[in-house]
């Protein structure tokens, strides 16, 4: 089977940071990690050919990107495309994302990347494409090329490709409808007497992880913080002119308040799907209080930020709720924003 | 601000505060319309005051609790 391997600059032996712009390039046969894997993989498959690319090509040129590594991938005449290692390195683990997402969707090239399960692409992509686990750090490169290697010849293997090697893989996160023969509150209650003896037991409905934050400190000589509101109430003006979604939202606003003494029921609305909106409706305040913190900033015990933002949390998505949570943090961080007052449903 | 403290503190919120009602955190519809305020500016303090203090991980702030 003819293996594509695709590196970052830096395993490609390109170069760091320096040379993290580096558009996309392919070499025939493999370079650095890839001569191993070529090793391991003995008579069954070969490496003919290694593509890489910077760091921040594919973030900086997505579209041209996808171009240039279409082009490549057909010229290869590839049979598997094979990503990483790019343990818990984020820009590298991103860019294998799109590439294999490119090569299987586009193509219909089976691929797999392999990095760590920490790193935060993914969340983004592992519902699309393979993922086999690694180590967080380059400590873990034989580890992982031996299991690239083993989980290459097992696909040779495979009579169904991917689907039957899931087990060696990061779950993909999607839950598959399955009959039982017994009722949902049998089985409840087995799970629960199999945890009280002692027994081994999993469960169904397993629970997604979520980060843990260290929680940080307000200066404590700050007596008049600049503070800004945010809420996941689904709070826009009247109307909804921007069309915010009333569930699973994939986008959030910020509306300026520099001009307004209070969130009156003529201006603002309240248009989340998972609640009865009437009372938020009637006085928007009860959902965000702008009103009080209008008073506090004449009083000077806060400086109130010059915009709310709002997005809705109604059926909202983890992966899509953390990226408008960094976004937004991103924008109040860089306004200079010291603290935050964020109203939830 | 959240009527559901329990979930907050379960997905790793630092500093909570009880608010008042899902549909409404920051509203108490049930009240005249001065002691509603009222009611709103002590959770807003009551904020302002969960800003300034040191927690070590999730912590619940409760009007009740802290009058």
């Amino acid at each position: 089977m003819k293996v594509l391997h695709y590196l970052n600059q830096f395993f490609a032996g390109q170069g760091g940071e320096e040379a993290a712009d580096q558009p996309p390039e392919y070499r025939e046969g493999p370079i650095g990690p890839g001569v191993r894997l070529d090793q391991l993989l003995g008579d069954q498959a070969q490496v003919v050919g290694t593509l890489f690319a910077g760091d921040n090509y594919f973030s900086n040129n997505p579209e041209t990107a996808s171009e240039e590594i279409e082009t490549f991938l057909q010229a290869s005449e590839a049979e598997i495309l094979v990503a990483g290692p790019a343990f818990n390195a984020g820009r590298y683990g991103m860019a294998c994302g799109e590439v294999c997402t490119l090569a299987t969707e586009r193509l219909g090239i089976p691929v797999l990347i392999a990095m760590s399960e920490n790193n935060p692409a993914v969340e983004l992509y592992r519902s699309k494409v393979p993922i086999l686990g690694t180590a967080d750090s380059t400590g873990g490169m034989g580890e992982g090329l031996s299991g690239m290697a083993s989980a290459i010849m097992a696909f040779v293997e495979a009579e169904d490709g991917w689907s039957d090697l899931s087990s060696l893989l990061i779950p993909k996160g999607i839950r598959l409808n399955e009959l039982s023969s017994t009722r949902g509150s049998t089985r409840a209650i087995d799970l629960l007497l199999s945890k009280i003896s002692g027994e081994s037991y999993s469960t169904e409905w397993p629970l997604p992880d979520y980060d843990i934050v260290q929680p940080s400190e307000m200066e404590s000589n700050n007596s008049q913080p600049v503070v800004a509101l945010v809420t996941e109430g689904g709070l826009v003006p009247q109307g909804n002119p921007e069309g915010l979604n009333s569930g699973r939202a994939d986008r959030w606003f910020s509306y300026s308040v520099e001009d307004i003494e209070s969130l009156e029921s003529d201006g603002f609305e309240v248009i989340h799907g998972g609640i009865d909106t009437s009372s938020s409706n009637q006085n928007p305040n009860r959902m965000l209080p702008l009103d009080v913190a209008l008073d506090k900033q004449s009083s000077g015990q806060i400086s109130l930020h010059e915009n709310i933002y709002s997005t809705t949390g109604n059926q909202g998505a983890i992966p899509t709720m953390r990226r408008i949570g960094d976004e937004i943090a991103a924008e109040l961080h860089n306004a200079g924003v010291q603290a935050v007052i964020a109203t939830s449903t | 601000m959240t009527a559901i403290p329990s979930l907050a503190e379960s997905l790793g919120v630092n500093r909570i505060v009880d608010g008042i009602a899902v549909t409404h955190p920051m509203g108490a519809p049930e009240l005249s319309a001065v002691e509603e305020e009222i009611r709103r500016v002590q959770l807003f303090d009551l904020a302002l005051d969960a800003l300034k203090t040191s927690v070590d991980g999730p912590t619940v702030f409760n009007l009740d609790s802290s009058n």
